[in-house]
């Protein structure tokens, strides 16, 4: 069996003095698409800003590929090849969409900026636009393909169904899975929306108190309401 | 409203704190001062105007090891106490505060500034202790206390603003900086540039720290004036000198360089900023024994390369008529010195000078020179001249 | 009055002057949120790179040469040794530089004496421009300014390490976790910015006093022109520089000295109270 790409061991991280992740581990197979649940305030996106380097790693380790990024800055786990799309989405506003895909790969050539716009063609049409005339769906179509573009071998995406139209999360679905097949991408996925989650992922974890409560095949995820009533419900 | 009492109760506590000492170090001096007379000197060493606290210090080196040299004053040594005031009036009253509670001494000489004299005023008038001040200022600092041993702004404009008339022509501009030296300088100069028939085509003033003056130079230029009376001390002095010499200005006009001493010369560069007149006290180009004899005395102190200027001399003069004060009273205390120097005729570099015995401004010797080549030559011993000093 | 032409060039210079000034303090407070009151002193440390050159022998081209290469060398050991310890926290690098413009401020001291020098000047023929004669040195401090401005923004809008850095400055976190190496970033935004004040120290070193105190004269107008044109943009430094610069040098042209920064100081506080951005600012992001 392949070593787990991602491995988190007993990871304490929060705000201030306050902890929100509580000696939470967690492994992540290469090639694994999986989806990170919880109830609001439980610590996902926590989760990821950890993972990135954006909050600081109080206890435990964290390693990735092989590489120790404990407490790495935000710049070295992107290069190690993590990508994210963090919620929000956090386009550059006044770049054009072009130099925002740019910002995802400083040596980006014109065929892997054809290749992003490929993926998204809203993308191509609006090239010239700039990010922050972009309507809330295109914006979190931009935001996946700058992550892709640096071509990561973890993708991770906070909420990116948040405020969009239906028809879009299909389409961003659909794409995810597509290049998780044909890439062998690892994907993270923090998601409230079960369409999303059971479009793409293999394999759930539930967060509850800071750790990882139950972690389940995405495909049991429809056939057990009890789950998501004890893990999703107020 | 917290931060003002706190700090009342600071000053009180440090007041007492001072008092203590001063009362427990008492019997000490007393006994082993039997040696030396203090004198405390707060003065820039630090903060921007440190080239005229160093020469200050030139002049009151000398002072002190002529002193000592020829036995002291009536048996005992004299001290000069340096404290470094950062060119800082807060810092002066502070160190003057200090140099006369915690080191008894018998007088002050400094500072340099007119804000920083202001502020040590009260100190110096409630402590009772004489203020040896040898920088040339606006007048107006009069009181039982302190005596002035450099010039008031007629001493150096009274025979300056005719020769420049004579030289260059009856049109003057006035610019300076925008405070009380300057101000009171040119208003003295407008009142002798009107009464010897000449003409004031513009006074103007610039706050401290420009460092573009083209459109006041051009003005100045325009205004067709043939002399312009220059009082800008320091550094933006130079720069304003320098500009006026690259835009053309001193090809028509004469400058009247006021407050000048010998330590600007070499920072407008090699052959530059000639042909500019001043009044002074003193000049190291003076060609009088006294004065050449003087140089030698700081030169074999201080090494070949200083600059000499009036400010050596004048707190050169200060502490020597402690001296002659002093041994002139018999006795070695404060009142003792400050009756004995009014009136006092000393004798300096540049010959006798007089201690005014009402206004304590001294009467002595002045030099009409201007910049030439490297240095500053003497065109004229302008004989002495009395200084009106603002007494009211 | 003097002609319009000259008024105009006078104008233009001094402005330009101070746009070299306040486009260093821009970039590097944009990129880092470093308030660097170490600016002035690195202006002074340009021209005494100059000075030292001259007393050495040199020409003072070598020195145009060498200040900006000496100053950047120095703020990129300055970023590496006390800016990177402290940039997260505002109070702590104001606290730092001030402490640092101290510090060089008295090394001076302790090398060249408190005394002034001067720089002599490199270029003494005048050019006759529309029948007045005009200083050739200023013309040619207006075109290298010109020249350094130009290529400065032409190394953030057409560069792709100009683009990242303009991305640091919009968003931080979010260049960084895309990879873009904020650390280097700063290293070279700290050193471009110290290079960029030791090439304008070199610059106008011929034209004024030099001593210790050099920087500050200038270093109050260019923050003001920050202030006035914008924090956060790369532009701001030019549309303030301009607005302060000319605003001052017409009014000391037409009224007084005193005038000019009085009217100076009122004119950025009214700015300032309007739009408190500043002219080309935007609400910045919280870091």
């Amino acid at each position: 069996m392949d070593k787990p790409v991602l491995e988190l061991d007993g990871i304490s991280a929060g705000y201030g003095t306050g902890l929100v992740l509580q000696d939470l581990s967690l492994t992540v197979d290469r090639g694994e698409v999986l989806g990170i649940m919880g109830r609001n305030g439980v610590g996902k996106s926590t989760l990821l800003k950890t993972l990135m380097g954006l909050l600081k790693v109080r206890s435990g380790r964290l390693t990735f590929s092989g590489h120790d990024l404990t407490n790495a800055p935000s710049y070295r786990v992107a290069a190690a090849g993590v990508g994210y799309v963090p919620q929000g989405r956090e386009v550059f506003p006044d770049f054009t969409i072009r130099q925002n895909l740019i910002m995802g790969n400083l040596k980006a050539r014109n065929d892997d900026i054809d290749a992003a716009m490929d993926l998204f063609p809203v993308l191509r049409e609006r090239a010239r636009a700039t990010g922050g005339s972009l309507s809330g769906g295109q914006q979190q179509q931009l935001a996946i393909a700058r992550a892709l573009i640096g071509r990561p071998a973890l993708l991770v995406l906070d909420e990116p169904s948040e405020g969009i139209q239906p028809s879009i999360v299909r389409e961003i679905g659909t794409t995810l899975k597509q290049v998780s097949a044909e890439k062998g991408m690892t994907i993270m996925l923090v998601e409230q929306n079960m369409d999303m989650i059971t479009q793409c992922c293999d394999r759930v974890v539930f967060l509850e108190g800071g750790r990882i409560a139950t972690s389940v095949p995405a495909a049991q995820l429809l056939e057990s309401p009890a789950l998501l009533n004890k893990y999703m419900a107020f | 409203m917290t931060s003002i009492t706190r700090r009342k109760f600071l000053g009180s506590a440090a007041a007492v704190a001072g008092g203590i000492a001063a009362s427990s170090s008492l019997s000490l001096p007393a006994l082993a001062s039997g040696g030396t007379i203090k004198v405390g000197a707060v003065l820039p060493f630090s903060g921007g105007l440190e080239l005229y606290g160093n020469q200050a210090r030139l002049g009151l080196d000398l002072a002190v090891s002529e002193i000592n040299g020829g036995g002291g004053i009536l048996g005992e040594k004299i001290e000069v106490l340096y404290e470094d005031n950062k060119t800082d009036p807060k810092t002066s009253v502070e160190r003057a505060t200090s140099l006369i509670r915690r080191d008894e001494v018998l007088a002050l000489t400094g500072p340099i500034t007119s804000n920083a004299r202001d502020a040590m005023a009260p100190t110096i008038k409630r402590m009772k202790t004489p203020l040896l001040y040898a920088t040339n200022y606006e007048g107006g600092a009069c009181s039982r206390e302190v005596f002035c041993f450099n010039t008031v702004p007629n001493q150096e404009l009274e025979k300056l603003v005719p020769a420049l008339k004579k030289e260059a022509g009856d049109s003057f501009y006035m610019f300076g900086a925008d405070y009380v030296w300057p101000q009171k300088m040119f208003e003295t100069a407008k009142s002798l540039v009107e009464s010897e028939g000449g003409t004031v085509a513009g006074v103007e003033f610039t706050p401290w720290g420009v460092k573009e003056f083209a459109p006041v130079i051009r003005r100045i230029k325009e205004s067709g004036a043939k002399v312009l009376l220059f009082a800008l001390p320091g550094a933006d002095g130079i720069t304003f000198i320098k500009q006026a010499e690259d835009l053309g200005l001193l090809e028509d006009v004469t400058v009247g360089f006021l407050g000048f001493a010998e330590t600007y010369l070499g920072a407008f560069g090699e052959g530059k900023a000639q042909n500019m007149w001043v009044a002074v006290p003193f000049a190291e180009s003076l060609q009088t024994p006294g004065a050449q004899k003087f140089v030698q005395k700081i030169r074999a102190q201080a090494g070949s390369d200083v600059p000499v200027s009036h400010y050596v001399m004048t707190h050169y003069n200060a502490l020597m008529a402690v001296k002659d004060a002093l041994e002139k009273a018999g006795a070695v205390d404060k009142d003792a010195l400050m009756d004995s120097m009014q009136g006092l005729t000393i004798s300096t570099p540049t010959g006798p000078a007089e201690i005014g015995a009402v206004d304590h401004h001294v009467t002595m010797n002045m030099y009409l020179a201007k910049t030439e080549g490297a240095g500053l030559s003497v065109v004229e011993d302008l004989g002495s001249i009395v200084p009106e000093a603002g007494c009211s | 009055m003097s002609s319009v032409a000259t008024i105009v060039l006078d104008a233009s210079n001094y402005a330009l002057i101070l746009l070299l000034i306040a486009l260093g303090l821009a970039i590097i407070f944009g990129l880092m949120n470093v308030i660097n009151l170490a600016h002035g002193e690195f202006l002074m440390l340009g021209a005494y790179t100059v000075l030292s050159i001259q007393m050495a022998g040199g020409p003072f081209w070598l020195g145009l040469i060498a200040a900006p290469l000496a100053v950047g060398l120095f703020g990129l050991v300055i970023e590496e040794v006390v800016i990177r310890r402290v940039y997260h926290r505002v109070l702590d690098t104001i606290l730092a530089t001030w402490g640092l413009s101290l510090l060089l401020k008295q090394s001076i001291v302790l090398v060249f004496g408190p005394g002034s020098h001067s720089i002599e000047d490199p270029i003494s023929a005048s050019v006759m421009i529309f029948g007045a004669p005009y200083p050739a040195y200023r013309l040619f401090i207006m075109a290298i300014s010109l020249l350094v401005v130009t290529a400065t923004f032409l190394f953030f809008f057409k560069t792709r390490i100009g683009l990242a850095a303009r991305g640091v400055i919009a968003n931080r976190n979010m260049a960084a976790c895309l990879g873009i190496n904020t650390r280097n970033l700063d290293r070279m935004t700290f050193s471009l910015g110290a290079a960029l004040a030791g090439l304008a120290g070199a610059v106008i070193a011929p034209l004024i006093s030099l001593d210790p105190h050099l920087g500050l004269g200038y270093l109050v107008p260019a923050f003001l022109a920050i202030l006035v044109g914008g924090l956060g943009s790369i532009m701001a430094p030019v549309v303030g520089a301009a607005g302060v610069g000319v605003t001052e040098n017409l009014a000391a042209t037409f009224l007084s000295p005193v005038y000019a920064q009085l009217i100076v100081f009122i004119t950025a506080v009214l700015v300032i109270r309007l739009a408190p951005g500043g002219l080309l600012g935007k609400k910045r992001r919280q870091t």
